[in-house]
C-alpha cells in the first residue's frame, strides 16, 4: 500500500495543481511533498526496525495489466535500492520546492508539473515490473520538458527544451525494444515482474545478452548522462530555473544509474562482465574529461552540469567494479551526491537572486557582505570535493577503494586514473568560490545581503545529512544493505 | 577521570572552542574568544600533560564507522609514544601561539573566525595524530589541508593570497591521491588499516615491488604535505597567511605530518630499501635547494619558509636512512626553534607595521631587545651552535648519514653551512647595521605586548634546552627519546655514537668564519640594492620552477579545457548528435517526394519493388547470395 500512496499523493497533488489555475501555489506543493516525506520516514523507520509490513509491497490491476510495486523489494536480500532513491527523492522534494523562486509565472502549473515529476520518480524506484517501470521512466519527462520550455531562461530555451525531450526519449525507446524482446522471450506477457525478467534473461545466450545489454546501456548512458551521450545536458541545466536543474540532477539523473543496477548488473551479469572493461574506461575517461572542461566554465550552472557529469561517471564506474564496495558505494553516492548537488545549486540560486548573474568573472567578495551564505556554500563544496566528515568522502573512498580492487586488469592504473577527481574537483571548485566570493565586492555583488533566518532553515537538513552521513555512514549502510 | 574520557577530550576540546568561537564569536567580547580559543588548547594541553606522566596507552575504541562486506573501519584513537609525543608538541607549542595571537590579530575584524579556524586546525592535527588507523590519520590530513586553505586566505579580500590558498589546497591533493592509492595497497595485503593490524602484520609474504608501490604512494602524500620535492612550492606561498599560522600550521606542526606517517609506518617502510633510499635522496635534494634559494630571499617569513622546506628535507633524509628516532627528535627541536622565530619574525613584522622585507630593516636590535635576545636564540638553535636543541638533534642525523653513505653525508653537511649562512644574513640585516626603512616606520618602532613576548621566551628556553632529553648519547647510554619510541620505532645497535658532536661543531666554526668574511663585505651589503644577476638572479627567482609547472601543468589543463569543450564537445560530440538529428528531418524532406499525389510514380515505385521481391526470392531459390 506504501508506495502507490507515495506515488498518489504528488500525483493527485500535481494534478490538482496544474488544473486549479490561479489557487495553486507553492506552500500546497510543500505541504503535499512534506506529507510524502514524512510517510517515507516511517516507512524507513518500520523497515529499519524490521517491522515486516504487507504493506510494502502493492500489486494494482489496471487496463488488465498487473502493476508491481515495492519498497521492499519484495525481500530481495543484497540492499534496498528503491527505499535509498525513494528516501532521496521524498526527503529532498519538500527541500528542492522551498529553494524556488518567489516571483514564478503560473505557480500552480509550474509546481504541479514538479509533483508530477516527484510522482514518476518514486514509480520508477519502487516499479517491480518492466511495464510499471517504463510507464513511470517516461512519465517524468514530459513535465520536465514544459518546465525547461516554459519557464527556463534564454532564447534558445524551446530549442534546448525540444533537443532534450527527443534525445532522451530517443534512449528511452531502445529500452523499450530491449524490454518487449525480454517480454516475449519469458513469455508471461504482461505480467512479467522483475523475477522472471531476470531468469529470462540470464537464460539467453551471450550474444543476445551483449545486444541488449548495449541497448540498455545507450537508454541510461543517456538519461545519466554519461560522456559521450552527455551533449544535451550541460545546456539544459543552465537554461532550466535552477529548482528543475536540481530535480533533474539530483533525482532524474539517478534513473540512469538505478536503470544499469537493475537491469544490466543484476539482470545479465554475464553480459555485463564481458563489458565491464571497456565501461570502466568509458566512465573514468568520462570523469577526467568533464572535470577537465569544469576548470573553465563561466556560469555557475555549467559548471555544476559539468561537475555532476564528472561525479555521475564516478558512480558508474563504482557499478562497473562490480563488487561489494563498489556497489553499495555508488548507491551510497546516489544520495550523497543528489544531497550536495541540492544544496551547491541552491547556493548558486541565493546568488542569482541578489545578482541577476550567474557569470563568475562578474562575481566577487560575496563572503565579505554574506559570511553565512559563503559558510554554508563552501560545506557543500568541500562535500562535493569530498572531504573528510562530509558524506562525499565515505562514497568517493568507496567507490575508489571499489575500483582499485575490482578485478578488472590495470585495476589499480584504473583507481589511479579516477582518482584524479579528486584534484580536478578541488580545482575547478575552489576555483568558481575563490572568484565569486572571496576577492574584492564590485558593483554587481556589493549590494548582496546575508541569507535570512527562514533561508536558513532549508540548509539545516542538507548540512545535517551531509555531515550525519560523514560522520556515521553506517546509519545508511546498516538501513539499505 | 577515566584515561579515555580524558583522551577523547583532549580531542574534543579544540572542537568545541571551534563551534563556539565560529558560532557565536561574532557576538562575543574579542577578550573573552581569546579566552576560549586558549582555554581549548590549555584544556588539551593539560590533559596530555596528564596521559604523559600517567605513561598511559592504549587503543580507545568509539564507534563504528563503516562496514561493507569485509571491510570494517572503525573511529579509534590510539594513545602511545609515539602519538602522545606529536601531541605534547602540538597542543603545547600551539597553545603558545594561541596566546601570541591574542596580541597578533588584536585588531584583525576576522578575530573570532581567526581563532575558530586555528581551534579547528588543532582539532584536525589532533585527529591525525590520535587516529587509530591509517583512515582516520587521513581525516586529519585532509582536516588540516583546509584549515591550511582557509588560514593561508584569511585575509580573502587579496586574490593573491586566494590563489597560494588554492595552490596549496591542490596541490596536496595531489599527495592526498598518493595517499589513498598506499592505503588502498596496504588494504589489499594486510585487510586492515589499523596500526595494530599493520604494525603486528607479518610483510614477508608481501612481494618486494608490490611494497615499494605502497611505500613510495604513501610517500607521494608525505613529499606534498611536508613540502618535499617537487611538491614544495605551495609552503613559501603559504606564507600569505597571518604570522602565527605560518609558525603553527607552516613550520611546526601540519608540515611535519608526513615525518609521522613514515615514522608510523617504519614496519614497512624498512622493508622497502628502494623506497627507503629514495625518501633519503628527495630529503637531501630539498634540504640543498631549498637551502640555496633561502641564500637570496628578501621577504623574512620566504627565508623562514625556504628554511623550514630544507630543514623538513633533513628530516626525511633522517627517514630514508633509517634513523627514525633522530627524524622525530628533529622535529620536536625544529618545532621549539622554528616556532620560535617565526613568531620572533612576527614580532618584528608587527614592529615594522607590516614590513617584511629585510633590505629595508636593520638595526632593531635595540628597538626590540625582547624578540632580539629571543630570536637570537633561534638563530643559534637553528644554525646548530653547539649544546643548542638544533645542534643535538642535527648532529644526530648527519652521524647517521655519516654511517650510511659518505657522499650524502658531505651534502649534507653542506646543506647545514648553507642554514648558517642564510639565517645569519637575515639576522644581521635585520637586527644590525642602520635602520633603512621610512620615518614614519622608524617612529613607530616598539616592542610587542606580553602576549606575544611571553611564548617567545618559553620558546626560547625551549629552543635552548630541548635538546637535553638526548644528553646521555654523550656519556654513551640510551638517549632518552630513543627509548621512549622504542615501542614504535625498534632501537638498532648503534656502534658508532662516540663520533657524537664533531660535525658540527666544525661546521660551526667554520660557518661562524665564513659568516664574518662574507656578511661584514660584499654579502650583506649587496643585498640592500636589490640586483642579483646570474646564479644569484636564478636563485632569487627560486630556479624558476614555479614559472616551469605554469608552463608544464596550468596551461596545458586550461589549453584542454577550452579545447575540450569548445571543440571536442562542442563541434565533434555534439556535432554528431546534430548530424543525427539532421538525418532524420533529411529523411522526411528526401522520402516526402515519394509521396507526390502522382499516380504513375506510385505505379512505378510499385513495379521496382516486385522486380526487387521477385528478384531476391529467385536467387534463395537457386541458392545464389549476393550478401
Amino acid at each position: 500500500m506504501i508506495p502507490l500512496v507515495l506515488i498518489l499523493i504528488p500525483l493527485i497533488g500535481g494534478l490538482f495543481l496544474l488544473l486549479s489555475g490561479k489557487i495553486g501555489n507553492k506552500a500546497m506543493a510543500v505541504g503535499f511533498s512534506t506529507i510524502n516525506a514524512l510517510i517515507t520516514i516511517a516507512a524507513a523507520y518500520f523497515y529499519y526496525t524490521d517491522i515486516q509490513l504487507g504493506a510494502f509491497n502493492q500489486t494494482v490491476n489496471l487496463f488488465g495489466i498487473k502493476f508491481l510495486l515495492s519498497l521492499n523489494e519484495f525481500g530481495n536480500q543484497g540492499g534496498n535500492l528503491s527505499l535509498a532513491m525513494v528516501l532521496l527523492t521524498n526527503i529532498l522534494y519538500p527541500i528542492i520546492l522551498l529553494t524556488a523562486n518567489k516571483n514564478i509565472k503560473s505557480e500552480g502549473a509550474f509546481y504541479g508539473l514538479l509533483l508530477l515529476i516527484q510522482s514518476g520518480l518514486v514509480g520508477v524506484f519502487t516499479a517491480w515490473d518492466v511495464i510499471s517501470f517504463y510507464i513511470f521512466f517516461e512519465m517524468g519527462l514530459v513535465p520536465a520538458y514544459f518546465l525547461v520550455g516554459i519557464w527556463g531562461s534564454g532564447d534558445d530555451k524551446a530549442k534546448i527544451a525540444f533537443k532534450f525531450f527527443v534525445y532522451t526519449l530517443f534512449g528511452s525507446l531502445i529500452m523499450l525494444v530491449a524490454i518487449i524482446y525480454l517480454v516475449n522471450a519469458s513469455g508471461m506477457g504482461f505480467h512479467t515482474d522483475y523475477g522472471s525478467i531476470f531468469n529470462t534473461a540470464r537464460n539467453l545466450d551471450l550474444k543476445t545478452q551483449m545486444e541488449l545489454t548495449g541497448f540498455f546501456l545507450l537508454a541510461f548512458m543517456i538519461k545519466m548522462p554519461m560522456v559521450p551521450f552527455h551533449t544535451w545536458q550541460p545546456k539544459t541545466y543552465r537554461t532550466a530555473p535552477t529548482t528543475v536543474t536540481m530535480v533533474l540532477s539530483a533525482l532524474m539523473a539517478k534513473m540512469g544509474l538505478y536503470g544499469i543496477i537493475r537491469f544490466v548488473m543484476t539482470a545479465m551479469p554475464a553480459a555485463y562482465h564481458h563489458l565491464q572493461p571497456y565501461m570502466m574506461v568509458l566512465a573514468i575517461a568520462g570523469i577526467i574529461y568533464a572535470a577537465v572542461i569544469a576548470i573553465r566554465q563561466d556560469d555557475l550552472k555549467s559548471l555544476m552540469a559539468y561537475s555532476s557529469i564528472s561525479h555521475m561517471a564516478l558512480m558508474a564506474a563504482g557499478i562497473f567494479a562490480f563488487n561489494l564496495s563498489g556497489f553499495e558505494a555508488s548507491v551510497l553516492q546516489m544520495f550523497n551526491h543528489g544531497i550536495i548537488v541540492v544544496g551547491l545549486l541552491f547556493a548558486v540560486e541565493l546568488i542569482h537572486q541578489q545578482t541577476g548573474t550567474y557569470k563568475i568573472s562578474e562575481l566577487g567578495g560575496i563572503a565579505k557582505n554574506a559570511p553565512r551564505l559563503a559558510t554554508c556554500f563552501l560545506i557543500m563544496l568541500l562535500a562535493s570535493v569530498g572531504l573528510p566528515l562530509t558524506n562525499g568522502f565515505v562514497g568517493e573512498f568507496l567507490l575508489l577503494k571499489g575500483i582499485f580492487q575490482s578485478e578488472v586488469r590495470y585495476s589499480h592504473v584504473l583507481a589511479l586514473f579516477a582518482g584524479l577527481t579528486i584534484i580536478l574537483g578541488a580545482v575547478y571548485m575552489l576555483r568558481s568560490y575563490q572568484y565569486a566570493m572571496y576577492g574584492e565586492t564590485n558593483e554587481v555583488t556589493v549590494q548582496t545581503k546575508d541569507i535570512s533566518i527562514t533561508q536558513l532553515l532549508i540548509w539545516i537538513p542538507l548540512i545535517a545529512i551531509v555531515l550525519a552521513l560523514g560522520i556515521f555512514p553506517n546509519l545508511f549502510l546498516n538501513l539499505i544493505f | 577521570m577515566k584515561l579515555e574520557i580524558i583522551t577523547v577530550l583532549i580531542l574534543l576540546s579544540p572542537f568545541v572552542g571551534f563551534l563556539i568561537n565560529g558560532l557565536f564569536g561574532k557576538n562575543l567580547p574579542k577578550s573573552l574568544v581569546g579566552i576560549i580559543g586558549c582555554g581549548a588548547l590549555l584544556a588539551s594541553f593539560i590533559g596530555t600533560a596528564a596521559l604523559f606522566f600517567k605513561d598511559a596507552t592504549g587503543v580507545i575504541h568509539l564507534f563504528n564507522f563503516l562496514e561493507i562486506g569485509t571491510f570494517k573501519a572503525e573511529i579509534a584513537l590510539q594513545i602511545d609514544h609515539l602519538s602522545l609525543m606529536m601531541m605534547l608538541i602540538i597542543t603545547g607549542i600551539g597553545f603558545l601561539i594561541h596566546v601570541y595571537s591574542i596580541g597578533y590579530m588584536h585588531d584583525d575584524a576576522g578575530y573570532h573566525k581567526f581563532f575558530a579556524y586555528l581551534n579547528l586546525f588543532v582539532f584536525s592535527m589532533l585527529t591525525l595524530v590520535m587516529g587509530a588507523s591509517y583512515l582516520l590519520m587521513f581525516f586529519g590530513w585532509e582536516g588540516v589541508g583546509l584549515c591550511s586553505y582557509l588560514l593561508i586566505g584569511f585575509w580573502f579580500k587579496n586574490q593573491d593570497y586566494n590563489d597560494a590558498a588554492k595552490k596549496a589546497f591542490i596541490m596536496n591533493r595531489v599527495g592526498d591521491l598518493g595517499f589513498l592509492m598506499g592505503m588502498f595497497g596496504l588494504y589489499q595485503f594486510v585487510g586492515s588499516l589499523e596500526f595494530t593490524k599493520v604494525m603486528a602484520f607479518d610483510f614477508s609474504s608481501v612481494p618486494t615491488h608490490s611494497l615499494v608501490l605502497i611505500t613510495m604512494c604513501l610517500f607521494i602524500g608525505a613529499m606534498g604535505k611536508s613540502a618535499q620535492l617537487p611538491l614544495y612550492t605551495w609552503l613559501p606561498d603559504a606564507m600569505a597567511g597571518p604570522t602565527p599560522v605560518s609558525a603553527l600550521i607552516h613550520a611546526a606542526t601540519m608540515v611535519t605530518a608526513g615525518i609521522y606517517m613514515i615514522v608510523r609506518s617504519n614496519v614497512f617502510f624498512s622493508l622497502a630499501p628502494f623506497t627507503m633510499e629514495f625518501i633519503a635522496i628527495i630529503g637531501l635534494a630539498t634540504a640543498l635547494f631549498a637551502g640555496s634559494i633561502a641564500l637570496y630571499q628578501k621577504d623574512i617569513k620566504k627565508v623562514l619558509a625556504y628554511s623550514t622546506v630544507s630543514q623538513l628535507g633533513y628530516m626525511f633524509l633522517a627517514l630514508g636512512v633509517g634513523a627514525f628516532t633522530s627524524g622525530m627528535f628533529h622535529l620536536m627541536t625544529h618545532a621549539f626553534f622554528k616556532a620560535l622565530l617565526f613568531l620572533g619574525a612576527g614580532s618584528v613584522i608587527h614592529a615594522m607595521s607590516g614590513e617584511q622585507d629585510i633590505t629595508k630593516m636593520g638595526g632593531l636590535a635595540k628597538k626590540i631587545p625582547i624578540t632580539f635576545w629571543t630570536f637570537t636564540i633561534g638563530v643559534l638553535a637553528i644554525v646548530g651552535f653547539p649544546f643548542t636543541s638544533g645542534f643535538v638533534s642535527k648532529d644526530e642525523i648527519l652521524v647517521a648519514v655519516y654511517n650510511h653513505n659518505k657522499i650524502y653525508f658531505v651534502l649534507a653537511f653542506i646543506g647545514a653551512l648553507m642554514t648558517i649562512f642564510y639565517m645569519l644574513r637575515m639576522y644581521f640585516l635585520t637586527f644590525f647595521g642602520t635602520f633603512r626603512g621610512t620615518h614614519e616606520q622608524e617612529h613607530h618602532l616598539h616592542e610587542s605586548p606580553l602576549t606575544m613576548t611571553l611564548p617567545l621566551m618559553i620558546l626560547a628556553a625551549l629552543s635552548l634546552l630541548g635538546g637535553f632529553i638526548q644528553l646521555p648519547a654523550l656519556v654513551h647510554g640510551t638517549p632518552h627519546l630513543n627509548e621512549f619510541l622504542s615501542a614504535i620505532v625498534p632501537s638498532k645497535p648503534e656502534a658508532e655514537e662516540g663520533m657524537f658532536g664533531i660535525y658540527l661543531l666544525v661546521a660551526t666554526i667554520i660557518g661562524l668564519a665564513a659568516i664574518y668574511f662574507v656578511t661584514k663585505k660584499k654579502f650583506v651589503v649587496n643585498s640592500y640594492n636589490a640586483e642579483y644577476s646570474g646564479i644569484g638572479k636564478v636563485l632569487e627567482n627560486k630556479y624558476y620552477v614555479d614559472e616551469a609547472y605554469e608552463f608544464l601543468f596550468v596551461k596545458p589543463t586550461m589549453a584542454a579545457s577550452k579545447l575540450w569543450a569548445d571543440v571536442a564537445d562542442n563541434k565533434i560530440i555534439d556535432g554528431m548528435v546534430f548530424m543525427a538529428g539532421k538525418s532524420v528531418t533529411w529523411m522526411g524532406t528526401t522520402f516526402k517526394y515519394m509521396q507526390n499525389g502522382l499516380v504513375g510514380s506510385y505505379i512505378f515505385m510499385m513495379v521496382c519493388a516486385i522486380v526487387i521481391i521477385v528478384g531476391l526470392n529467385l536467387m534463395r531459390v537457386f541458392h545464389v547470395y549476393p550478401f
